[in-house]
């Protein structure tokens, strides 16, 4: 086992950073102001590693992860085992089956799910956790990772440490098929929601090649097709230690704590992680358009293929972003919401953990009596004019400011501080790369702005998408 | 009475007849070393100081060089006539931006957006609620800032067209937005006739809208309808002196706060408000009026029913077993005074299967009525409570706004200290007996967002008679 030990940088809390022999990289973060702590396991697994077919194998995975293992969920795995395998391959052919066989088939699956139902223990993972105090438990599956969080009492990290290694090593799929019907629900709350439309025909055209382009939770087809043993498959060769990192953070104590992580996360066994090649966007030429009906009041996006995360064009283009739409004082508020053009607009820039290219977004809602046509010509306008006439030394200080602001407000939570770590780890190696970063922002000067404004903000640069209203 | 839970010991014990996995017994099997902590107390942790006839609340906390204040005001649309809906939602945007009398509305945003001072002002049907966020070295400036927007506004003209605007742009978002539609219906629908439930009227908008907004404020924004909420790096000499000055120079005028008298509860019947989208939204809703006594009882009952997340009835059957929703669960809003408290029940599924979700969360409405809690299922809802106040309570910057609304809302301040052994308390009869007592299905009516041409309404009909909304905001 390896030992790091990280002092804390700047005004950040201690972390403490440890690699097991499995690869699998263990933080703590200090916090001993209340006898809680936050866990966080987070994966180096997202929808960049799908692919056309199976497009929200990694959101479907999230969920089947609280469906429990062969300990958990269930009261006897040897006998449900079956049971499972059975309803797996009556799904499988019920759409090949003539409406005679059809039926049996629904039949027997009946008869099966009731029999099942009596070894399952439904949300048994809920269940331990509630009883011993766990709260804001949950899990998220983004472009380039999933994580998985929960705070507990202090005195309860070995429920954590055995119930979570355990899930991840010992997966079983069961209620597979109820839980797909879930997540297809999840899906269509978004399709009923004209923001969550417009995102995802936003990052479909700004993207063509580039494995973000697809919508996390997947398309319908895809998630209603997707099999038992393609998501299995899937688990088995993403989830490896050496793609997760684990954050404790809160009231822990690293020397002691770490012997009860590797008692239980130390047998998860080593494994390769699988060769990832991650498709590259191709350099944009030219504008890109979009119209999506939708009955819904208009909407536009704007979207500018950005530098890659963790360099100084990207923190530059981040403080670009703040100094554009950040507050009321923000140029684009003034010029565009207050003279009456939108009635609102912001933007932020999409990382993408330098997977892929980053991704500056604005999204503008049009005010009454104006078109997008005129909307669209007032944001290039803005922008044209910022490159000319620069930006003050004051909206750069003010973004500054506000960036050191959040990274202070972000220790106000333990999770936060979690996830916060884990992800430094998980991209950039460095569970404090947070606080290391104020540094490349306080270096930052109105040139490096203008660079990045001139070099990624154009129109040829632009994909612009527009919804409801008129086209 | 002081509470100290010591969470480690608390039993886990195995209880007959319960399904469990070779895991969840080896988990109750572990034993845990005792915690010693207490959640903390008006008085004692947390210090309650009077200033100029407002309450303030003040915890202390070092760790960070951050301060947080937030302000419940009493005011807004339950004290007005329904025409001033409009004019009290936009009185809550003017004061975050609209200038004061030493600021201009763009001097005003300068001096805190550069200084990093998050302020913001929400209106609510009874109250606003204003967020200030700051770094401790800029905590005068945020003070000023403060003062200036709350008690000296200019609702400068320009400003106020501007915010106009946007206003009418949210509700028509609003109303295409399903989830906020349904709210938007279900209080309209509640509270039928009454401010609370009122649609705005923007036609008011027309004319003398600065002298209207005028009158708003003047009658709510003083100190004597505020209670505020401190948390960070500030100490209580500090914000005495910060808060001994903070008034204004006038009084509030024409502020009554007897509530008009509620009309009667609207018939059962289902409510339908036609959007085109993919799903149906449906919320079951009544009124209840809960005895002080039964809270506790009502709100381990709820954690049974559908509030208690994963392992709640509701979202088992209709979420897990039936697959037909992501999100759904039961809520009462007990912490509503002086709105009466309400029992929703929502869900969210496929068109086509709107009436099966219906069915199945009144079935097991029923059953909860109708049979027992087993022994170890109210043992799950209570140590879920009971082991949890430390991973709820334990954060000051949550806590504090917590204590705001607790007293804002006439609820005892040990509420959240005596919470524990109040929920302890309860027994399964008590479960029983508030499931029979605050559920009536006779009652319950449903509202249901959605799309006409693909939600089934015969099938509708059996719940009761359709009635299409038509939530009609004058001059959007």
């Amino acid at each position: 086992m390896l030992l790091f030990l990280i002092l804390g940088v700047l005004s950040g809390p201690e972390v403490t950073k440890y690699v097991l022999d499995n690869g699998l990289r263990v933080v703590f973060v200090e916090d001993h102001s209340a006898p809680v702590f936050a866990g966080v396991v987070q994966f180096d697994v997202g929808s960049y590693l799908e692919h056309p077919g199976i497009t929200g194998v990694s959101h479907l995975l999230e969920h089947m992860l609280f469906k429990g293992s062969k300990k958990l969920g269930t009261i006897d795995y040897g006998r449900e085992k079956k049971i499972i395998q059975r309803i797996w391959d009556i799904y499988e052919k019920l759409p090949y089956a003539d409406s005679l066989e059809r039926s049996k088939l629904r039949e027997e699956l009946k008869k099966l799910k009731e029999e099942e139902k009596k070894l399952v223990v439904s949300e048994e993972i809920w269940k331990i956790y509630y009883r011993v105090g766990g709260a804001n438990m949950n899990a998220s599956t983004g472009n380039t990772s999933t994580q998985y969080f929960l705070l507990l009492p202090s005195n309860k990290k070995e429920v954590w440490a055995k119930t979570e290694s355990d899930r991840f090593q010992n997966l079983v799929l069961r209620e597979f098929y109820s839980e797909r019907d879930v997540v297809n629900e999840e899906r269509r709350m978004g399709d009923g929601n004209p923001s969550s439309v417009l995102w995802d025909n936003l990052i479909a055209t700004a993207y063509i090649a580039a494995p973000v382009r697809w919508p996390v939770i997947g398309w319908e087809s895809d998630i209603m097709n997707i099999t038992p043993q393609e998501v299995m498959d899937y688990y088995k060769k993403n989830y490896v230690p050496e793609r997760c990192v684990i954050v404790l953070a809160g009231d822990v104590y690293p020397e002691k704590d770490i012997k009860l992580v590797k008692k239980y996360f130390g047998r998860w066994k080593k494994r390769k992680p699988p060769l990832i090649r991650i498709t590259q966007e191709p350099e944009q030429r030219g504008t890109r358009r979009a119209h999506v009906e939708f009955r819904a009041t208009p909407r536009m996006g704007i979207a500018f293929h950005g530098p890659y995360y963790g360099t100084k064009d990207y923190f530059a283009l981040e403080l670009l972003s703040m100094i554009l739409t950040d507050g009321n004082s923000s140029i684009m508020r003034q010029e565009l919401v207050d003279k009456g053009i939108a009635t609102s607009v912001n933007s932020y820039v999409m990382d993408f953990d330098k997977k892929v290219v980053s991704l500056m977004t604005i999204f503008v809602n049009p005010a009454p009596g104006k078109n997008f046509k005129e909307v669209e010509d007032s944001v290039f306008s803005i922008l044209e004019s910022i490159k000319k006439e620069g930006i003050s030394q004051r909206s750069l200080k003010r973004a500054k400011n506000n960036y050191k602001k959040d990274i202070l407000s972000w220790q106000k939570n333990v999770l936060w501080m979690a996830i916060g770590a884990a992800s430094n780890e998980r991209v950039m190696g460095d569970p404090e790369y947070s606080f290391k970063v104020l540094k490349t922002i306080e270096e930052i000067k109105i040139e490096d702005v203008m660079n990045v404004l001139k070099k990624y903000i154009s129109l040829d640069r632009a994909t612009i998408v527009t919804l409801g209203g008129e086209k | 009475m002081r509470k100290i839970l010591l969470i480690g010991l608390l039993s886990l014990s195995i209880l007959a007849g319960e399904m469990k996995s070779p895991m969840a017994k080896e988990v109750e099997r572990m034993k845990f070393p005792p915690l010693k902590w207490d959640v903390p107390e008006v008085g004692k942790d947390i210090k309650m100081l009077k200033e100029n006839g407002s309450v303030i609340f003040l915890k202390e906390n070092h760790n960070l060089p951050l301060v947080e204040i937030t302000i419940y005001v009493r005011g807004g649309r339950l004290y007005t006539d329904p025409t001033d809906r409009a004019v009290c939602e936009l009185l809550a945007p003017m004061l975050e931006r609209g200038g004061t009398k030493d600021l201009s509305p763009e001097k005003f945003s300068d001096i805190l957006d550069f200084n990093a001072i998050s302020f913001s002002v929400d209106q609510g049907v009874d109250h606003y609620t204003i967020r200030l966020s700051c770094m401790k070295e800029v905590l005068d400036t945020a003070f000023y800032l403060l003062k200036q927007a709350l008690f000296y506004p200019s609702f400068n003209e320009r400003i106020m067209k501007v915010e106009i605007q946007n206003i009418k742009d949210t509700w028509r978002k609003n109303l295409e937005t399903p989830s906020r539609a349904l709210w938007i219906l279900s209080d309209y629908v509640a509270y039928d006739g009454h401010p609370a439930g009122s649609l705005p009227d923007f036609t008011v908008f027309e004319s003398r809208v600065k002298e209207k907004l005028q009158r708003i404020h003047r009658m709510f924004f003083v100190p004597e309808h505020m209670v505020i909420g401190v948390v960070g790096d500030v100490t209580e000499e500090e914000i005495r002196s910060a808060f001994k000055d903070f008034k204004p120079d006038y009084k509030s005028e024409g502020f009554k706060d007897d509530v008009k008298p509620f009309s009667e509860e609207p018939q059962k019947k289902v409510f339908f408000y036609n959007l085109q989208i993919p799903q149906g939204y449906i919320l079951l809703q009544e009124r209840v009026r809960v005895e002080p006594s039964d809270l506790y009882r009502v709100m381990l009952m709820n954690e049974i029913l559908g509030g208690g997340g994963f392992t709640s009835r509701i979202v088992l059957k209709v979420r897990n077993e039936m697959g037909l929703a992501y999100s759904t669960y039961t809520y009462f809003s007990l912490f509503s005074n002086p709105l009466p408290p309400h029992f929703y029940a929502f869900s969210a599924t496929r068109s086509d299967a709107v009436q099966d979700a219906i069915d199945a969360i009144l079935n097991e409405i029923k059953r909860i009525r109708d049979e027992k809690v087993p022994v170890e299922e109210i043992k799950v809802a209570k140590d879920s409570y009971l082991n949890s106040t430390i991973t709820r309570y334990s954060n000051d910057w949550r806590f504090i706004p917590r204590i705001v609304n607790l007293y804002f809302r006439d609820m005892p301040l040990d509420y959240y200290s005596k919470l524990a052994e109040n929920i302890n308390n309860v027994g399964i009869e008590d479960v029983l007996e508030a499931a029979r007592k605050y559920i009536n299905p006779d009652k319950l009516y449903i509202l249901i967002v959605g799309d006409t041409t693909k939600i089934d309404l015969d099938k509708l009909r059996k719940f009761g008679e359709v009635e299409f909304v038509n939530l009609e905001v004058k001059g959007l």
